[in-house]
């Protein structure tokens, strides 16, 4: 299945599919999170409505770490089977990681302020989503340090790997060590802590977050083929006007 | 009900403006580059 889709025509006529698609439900479910965070959930009976910052908060940190844990798969395929879609994946998506984990950071010390009383705490969870943050600044600067890009590309592939151990200490720091951030409200394995009228907007913005990073990385990724083509392309011609040359100074010569 | 630009309300609305800030812009910036990479690959496939 996946393979099948791996090839970059498949790939074209797959996105030509899905990037309509993933911008139309992006608009939709987002347009209706906003209405239903903003205005119809009711404000938390402690934390008033200072709680409708969860419908932005949690949702980048789903983000942040998905797209992480995704280009960590990408990077593996990358490694094992030199796939050149999964490698530009990997490029696409790190950048939008980025942004949904810095959303998450600065949503979350804007959230701390009113409650904690702090907009920083050098907590567990704190603490490992910033060195998540670290890991994904860490890959954009790594696979620009090198001038050989298939290097950089297995040297960035390798940190992708080795940083993805971050992801289960992100998920369960909150239950190893003491932390001032709350335990996770909704598992995968028990019922949510959370009430129907606070899980609606919360999962229409989930919803409408994973529809756009969908759409950016989609786009992303299209602009990196057409960018590689494009060189591809100036490689030909400066090739071709090489060996021109230098036939012509062959004919020269001989004549 | 829409929250009030009171103490909590301030943070509320700091948050949701930042958000669609900067998920707008890095939607717009990557259409716009996407646009541009697409006209750039039909104009050099014509010519």
């Amino acid at each position: 299945m996946l393979t099948h889709f791996a090839r970059l025509d498949r790939f074209h006529r797959l996105s030509a599919v899905l990037l309509p698609l993933f911008t139309l439900l992006a608009v939709l479910c987002v347009g209706y999170g906003l209405y239903v965070s903003l205005w119809a959930s009711p404000a938390d009976y402690q934390q008033g409505d200072a709680v409708r910052i969860m419908y932005i908060h949690v949702p980048s940190a789903w983000l942040g770490l998905g797209i992480y844990t995704s280009t960590a798969i990408a990077a593996f395929v990358a490694l094992v089977w030199r796939h050149r879609l999964a490698e530009i994946y990997m490029d696409a998506a790190i950048p939008v990681g980025a942004i949904f984990t810095a959303l998450c950071l600065v949503t979350g010390a804007i959230w701390g302020q009113p409650i904690w009383g702090t907009w920083w705490v050098w907590d567990a969870r704190l603490t490992s989503v910033l060195v998540l943050f670290v890991q994904y600044i860490g890959y954009m600067v790594l696979r620009r340090a090198f001038d050989d890009e298939q290097q950089a590309l297995r040297i960035g592939a390798v940190l992708l790997l080795i940083g993805v151990l971050n992801i289960p200490i992100i998920k369960f720091s909150v239950d190893w060590w003491n932390t001032l951030h709350q335990p996770a409200s909704i598992s995968r394995l028990g019922k949510p802590t959370l009430d129907i009228t606070m899980l609606k907007p919360l999962l229409w913005m989930a919803g409408g977050f994973m529809a756009m990073a969908g759409t950016v990385i989609i786009m992303r990724m299209h602009i990196a083929m057409a960018r590689a083509k494009k060189q591809a392309r100036m490689m030909r011609h400066l090739w071709q006007h090489t060996a021109q040359t230098e036939a012509a100074q062959q004919q020269d010569g001989i004549s | 009900m829409i929250p009030q630009f009171d103490s909590y309300g301030f943070y509320v609305w700091a948050v949701y403006a930042i958000a669609c800030v900067s998920l707008g812009a890095l939607w717009l910036v990557t259409w716009i580059q996407y646009k541009a990479a697409k006209n750039g690959d039909k104009y050099e496939s014509q010519t």
